[in-house]
């Protein structure tokens, strides 16, 4: 079963909802106005001509019965639910089943761009490209999915995207009977907007900047990959990154950590077992970490080795701009094939990237086409969000704006574009902005942990959350604002903790106000 | 997916039922061509039927689908306004969807545990 979708003896999921549209559009002629789209000059003039389309509308008993019961909508839904679980099952001729929901998510998606494009033609398929599509005249790629929600602005962070990624400056010179063949780049990257950050139509106060990397590397042995990627890293990465946006935005990085490697080896210390390896920058540029033993000798492990395994790649950043400071981070995919073709080493998490993941380079050129259409891809994408909804929704880890960005990207994949588009105004409350300036206000511990000194922007930040507290005038908030102005130590965890529960206080009421959100939310999270 | 999307020429009304759709239409919409509008072997629309069987799919289209909430976005105004070769991209997709949908209940019919 599609788990967690289709609750054993229940409705699916993407069960009947009624859609509905309650943003300001121009008001639109209910869908069963009998109005010819072809005009009358179009149109035989006959009345007979006329009666006999008539009769031929009335006449389809198909259509009059999935009007009276379920919409074609939800029966659509239904039956990409319908056979989600018979794959899960492994019921029924499976691969039948698995070619039928492929056909149904590309016409799907078909339909979804042709409409899209005529509500914003700013969405455009990249010729020759299949899959891949642009928005605006900016050359940024991503699914039609993902194109849906991103502007063209997210252009301007491509300087930022290219001076992070990975490079190699090692040229594979290749000599065949004396004769020289061309040069070829070891490692190819390319660096995506991913989560919230690739969203910025309808996630303004997203905490911070995700990026993901894909790494493509020719290598002979697992050996020589290591020594290819830790290179290129230990070049890349810097104490100090300052770059400007294409508008002239500054933005200074400043280096946090990177995991590499995985956690630390078996034999060392007791303390040490199951914690990962966290490099500095000095360790990057030395090329190994030392570590003590359970024996209580000390010994080192080198970049190079954990590059031979490098599980999860993931490099952190405090970025500080004049107002503001933000968590940068990039996670990077790794995949090493030899010349061959066989595969060295693969990190990449199996996670379906193309709903979210916003392009600065031409995906295909990389081998990442969009496949959104892929019921694979699907099914996995569904079941994670899904997880992480009941995760998000349990005491402990409740966290209802994150409940409600899954499900902002749950309700779009299924297909119910109008409720997303309705759940999609929480993002943009002012207690999802307190949330931001609270999160980046913890940034700034980690700022004044490599000697930044950002007062500044911390008073920024303040100004700006006091003036948002004051202005929702709750209990919850009165109690933020005492705490606020309570000295000048500032209690982070605390004032994240109130953040937190003005915000799930927030996502609440926005629910009750919303009874199909609620609905929804509810039959999901109770699966 | 879409393959070949934005290689195609815009639709016309005169091509419209060419490239698979008159099969899909039949498919989809029994009813909805009368064989007097179809031509001798039953393989293309007779010229002077295109019009009507268009605005009957038109209109079968939004009884059908107009609930959709991508549709409903879009809303039917701002669809009778759009190009004609738009209009006739957004029906011509909207029935291989009805299609894929339909091939899809089927199987799940003929499955029925």
């Amino acid at each position: 079963m599609l788990n967690g979708l289709v609750p054993e003896g229940a409705q699916p999921v993407v069960k009947i909802v009624a859609p509905e549209v309650l943003h300001a559009k121009p008001k639109s002629k209910p869908a069963e106005v009998n109005e010819p789209t072809f005009t009358k000059a179009d149109l035989p003039a006959t009345d007979d001509s006329r009666k006999a389309l008539e009769q031929i509308v009335e006449g389809d008993s198909q259509v009059k019965n999935e009007k009276t019961t379920d919409s074609v909508f939800d029966n659509i839904n239904k039956n990409i639910a319908s056979l989600a679980e018979k794959i899960n099952n492994n019921q029924g001729d499976v691969e039948k089943a698995k070619q039928l929901l492929g056909a149904l998510l590309k016409t799907r998606e078909r339909f979804y761009l042709s409409v899209a494009q005529a509500i914003n033609p700013d969405i455009k398929p990249v010729e020759g490209k299949p899959n891949v599509y642009q928005v605006g005249e900016a050359k940024i790629y991503g699914s039609v999915i993902a194109v849906l929600d991103a502007t063209p602005t997210l252009k301007s962070h491509q300087v930022l995207a290219e001076r992070l990624k990975l490079k190699s400056e090692l040229i594979e010179s290749t000599s065949v009977m004396g004769e020289n063949l061309t040069p070829r780049k070891l490692i190819d990257s390319a660096i995506v907007f991913s989560g919230s950050s690739a969203q910025n139509r309808i996630q303004p106060f997203g905490a911070d900047i995700d990026m993901a990397e894909h790494v493509n590397i020719k290598a002979k042995t697992t050996e020589e990959a290591g020594q290819i990627l830790a290179q290129s890293i230990s070049t890349n990465v810097d104490r100090q990154t300052d770059v400007a946006d294409s508008n002239g935005n500054k933005i200074s990085l400043h280096f946090l950590e990177m995991k590499a490697g995985g956690n630390y080896p078996p034999d060392a210390a007791i303390e040490l077992q199951g914690q990962k390896l966290r490099w500095s920058v000095d360790d990057i540029k030395k090329g190994y970490i030392e570590y003590k033993k359970s024996d209580g000798e000390t010994t080192k492990i080198t970049l190079e080795q954990a590059c031979q395994q490098p599980q999860m790649l993931k490099v952190d950043y405090v970025g500080v701009t004049d107002n503001t400071v933000v968590e940068v981070t990039k996670v990077s995919t790794v995949i090493v094939k030899d010349d061959d073709g066989n595969m060295l080493i693969d990190n990449s998490s199996g996670q379906a990237d193309a709903y979210q993941e916003i392009y600065f380079d031409d995906p295909s050129e990389m081998g990442l086409l969009n496949e959104t259409s892929n019921p694979e891809n699907y099914l996995n994408y569904v079941k994670v969000f899904v997880g992480e909804m009941k995760k998000y929704s349990q005491p402990g880890h409740e966290n209802r704006l994150k409940v409600a960005k899954r499900m902002y990207n749950l309700l779009k994949v299924t297909g119910d574009l109008a409720l997303s588009q309705e759940l999609s105004n929480v993002f943009s409350s002012d207690a999802a902005a307190m949330y931001q300036l609270v999160d980046r206000l913890g940034m700034t511990e980690s700022a004044k942990k490599v000697g930044l000194d950002v007062n500044h922007q911390k008073e920024i930040m303040i100004q700006r959350l006091r003036d948002l507290a004051e202005k929702r005038n709750d209990d919850q908030s009165k109690n933020f604002l005492g705490l606020l102005n309570s000295g000048p130590d500032l209690n982070i965890e605390e004032m994240r903790k109130m953040a937190l529960g003005i915000c799930n206080q927030e996502v609440t009421v926005f629910m009750d106000a919303h009874p199909k959100i609620k609905d929804k939310f509810e039959t999901i999270t109770s699966s | 997916m879409i393959e070949g999307m934005g290689d195609n020429p815009p639709l016309t009304s005169e091509t419209f039922f060419g490239q698979g759709n008159l099969s899909n239409v039949k498919y989809v919409f029994p009813k909805l061509i009368a064989p007097e509008s179809l031509n001798e072997t039953g393989s293309a629309v007779k010229p002077d039927k295109i019009n009507d069987c268009l605005t009957s799919l038109t209109e079968e289209t939004w009884k059908v689908m107009g609930n959709d909430p991508i549709l409903k976005l879009l809303g039917r105004e701002k669809f009778d306004s759009l190009p004609k070769s738009k209009r006739l991209e957004i029906l011509a997709d909207a029935v291989s969807l009805l299609k894929a949908n339909k091939e899809a209940e089927e199987f799940l019919k003929k499955n029925e545990v």
